[in-house]
């Protein structure tokens, strides 16, 4: 597959990403269903592996969200600072130790259904403009070579 | 937005159409049969979430909508990304195709262990080049699927290299396994390790972490590639895939030891091929070919490492090419731990090239030779080798034996390069058929 159509559909499955979290808490919210937890641990784990400096795995495929450069890129577009990826997840961690049930629990779904409709945005829209992804921070990286 | 919804469903039934049209037109291989059952299955599943969708949303309160509106976009998109697959596909019919050589591809790949069931989609693509593709629609996995140039479709010797994307299939298909052999983790700890050594602890952005693990694993991948479709084809491929860089303009002297974020330099790539060339016993058959390809092989391959550059954004960086030389060694392991059956591929090809070649002298098709009294055939690996060996030394000694035809005229070079082509297809083609045969006696 040509690159820019290769990097295009690792926007597209950010965007299912989000949709797959999006929906069960909005039913969630409105009351047609509990909550759902099997979601929001492939979430934490999703966002831990980015907080934690390393979604990239060396020998796995990169298929899936928060894996490859175009979604981390988009994740930190959008989620400007480490603190809001650390909320995100925060605010995860709580939904999933409240277990559900109560109107704090309600309006922590809802904060996080927000962020995941504007990551999901800017993912959608990524799709849609083939434009070439934004490279690294070279400065950083070179900083950071031991043999600099 | 029914609209929108209306305008999908259209573009979901007249694809759906479409593929069954051309399925009632030409003759396709199995693998692009499922694929195009496939196709049905996403067309069915998609109209009936689009009826789905619009039904819900004329119940659902007016703040649900957006979350019906993404679905739909998100619908459209994955049929905007599968639409591009169709026509290539649906182009692929099995008059546009080197048949015999997918029917052998498809073979090689199901000795590999866990993959006993694969078979190979080949996609047209405008391009002018080869791709590993992986269509986002999750098509069912032992689907490998690869992008051939259209014009090229027919052709054989430049369609050797659909080995090398084969490889991306199967290097997925390890790192997708569950029980990952010893080789395949020793490969991914040497690359863990690397990327250790190479940055401290400052390196935190995680977008710029992913990105340096992304052009290492890259480079793994294609020497990875090239090194499978060598030990399946010997030389043949490094030959093909020197044709084929040389037709789109990469075999450039410049450019020789140079790196990009998505491959390793040509020279890195014809070294370690003429490593793997050299441990496999193919070397010693072919280097005193009077070739070009020959020559260019050892020539690139001789350059030194001190002048492999990595350069991205007009800043080199050297730390890349070094930690990637410490990973090279485990690839090469991973590579002979998979294909354990390509052994002693040029043990066969040296007791037959010479016997091959005189049958394409004589235009003959090498499918059986004789020896005292007695039949037999050579590998496919053999008939291909010494086919490709044939048309970079002596076809012009064909040529020569016919009357009114010039080597150095391409018009009658093209024709006996098709003829050689051909004659080689056919010899693959009866191997497949004999071996059929004798298995079911």
């Amino acid at each position: 597959m040509p690159t820019d159509l290769q990097t295009r559909t690792q926007y597209l499955a950010l965007a299912e990403f989000c949709q797959s979290i999006i929906w069960p808490l909005c039913d969630y919210v409105e009351g047609t269903a509990s909550l759902p937890t099997a979601t929001l641990e492939k979430m934490r784990a999703a966002l831990q592996s980015v907080t934690s400096g390393d979604p990239y795995r060396f020998g796995q495929r990169t298929a899936a969200a928060l894996g490859s450069y175009e979604q981390v890129r988009t994740l930190e577009e959008v989620w400007k600072t480490p603190e809001q990826i650390n909320s995100a997840l925060e605010l995860t961690v709580a939904l999933l130790d409240d277990g559900g049930g109560t109107a704090d629990t309600t309006s922590k779904a809802k904060m996080l259904i927000d962020l995941f409709l504007k990551l999901q945005a800017t993912a959608l829209w990524n799709f849609e403009q083939p434009k070439r992804t934004t490279p690294p921070d070279i400065w950083e990286l070179c900083k950071a070579l031991k043999t600099a | 937005m029914i609209h929108e919804a209306t305008s999908l469903f259209r573009l979901v039934e007249s694809i759906d159409i479409f593929v069954a049209e051309h399925e009632n037109l030409f003759s396709y291989t199995e693998a692009t049969q499922a694929f195009f059952l496939h196709i049905h299955d996403q067309a069915a599943v998609t109209r009936n979430s689009v009826s789905d969708i619009i039904e819900k949303l004329a119940q659902a309160p007016e703040h649900a909508a957006p979350r019906y509106r993404r679905e739909l976009i998100i619908h459209k998109d994955r049929w905007r990304t599968l639409h591009t697959y169709i026509k290539p596909a649906t182009d692929a019919h099995t008059l546009n195709l080197p048949s015999p050589l997918i029917q052998m591809a498809t073979e090689d790949l199901r000795r590999i262990p866990g993959m006993e069931g694969t078979a190979v989609v080949v996609l047209l693509t405008p391009e002018l080049m080869y791709y590993h593709n992986t269509p986002q629609s999750r098509p069912p996995s032992q689907l490998a699927f690869v992008e051939v140039p259209y014009s090229q479709g027919p052709s054989f010797f430049t369609n050797l290299t659909i080995y090398h994307e084969l490889g991306h299939y199967v290097y997925d298909s390890l790192a997708d396994s569950y029980n990952q052999s010893t080789a395949f983790t020793a490969l991914v700890a040497a690359m863990s390790r690397a990327f250790d050594d190479m940055f401290d602890e400052s390196l935190k952005t995680p977008s710029t972490r992913t990105w340096a693990k992304r052009v290492l694993d890259a480079w793994t991948k294609e020497v990875f590639c090239d090194l499978f479709a060598l030990r399946h084809l010997g030389p043949a491929f490094s030959f093909a895939l020197i044709d084929m860089l040389s037709l789109i303009g990469l075999m450039e002297e410049e450019t020789e030891v140079k790196f990009d974020a998505e491959h390793p330099a040509t020279a890195l790539r014809l070294r370690e091929q003429l490593t793997r060339l050299r441990d496999d016993g193919w070397w010693a058959e072919v280097q005193d070919l009077p070739s070009e390809h020959v020559s260019l092989i050892a020539r690139v391959a001789g350059k030194s490492e001190s002048d492999y550059f990595f350069e991205f954004a007009e800043k080199r960086l050297p730390a890349f090419t070094e930690a990637f030389l410490t990973i090279v060694p485990f690839i090469h392991a991973l590579v002979s731990d998979v294909t354990p059956h390509c052994k002693s591929a040029a043990e066969d090809f040296s007791r037959r090239r010479l016997e091959i070649e005189d049958c394409f002298l004589h235009g003959v098709v090498p499918s059986k030779l004789l020896a005292e009294g007695e039949a037999s055939s050579p590998t496919q690996v053999s008939m291909i080798n010494a086919a490709y060996c044939f048309y970079l030394t002596l076809l012009p000694k064909l040529m020569d034996k016919l009357e009114g035809q010039e080597s150095y005229n391409l018009i009658h070079r093209k024709k006996w390069i098709e003829k050689l082509e051909a004659w080689t297809m056919k010899g693959i083609e009866d191997h497949q058929l004999l071996t059929a045969t004798a298995a079911t006696q």
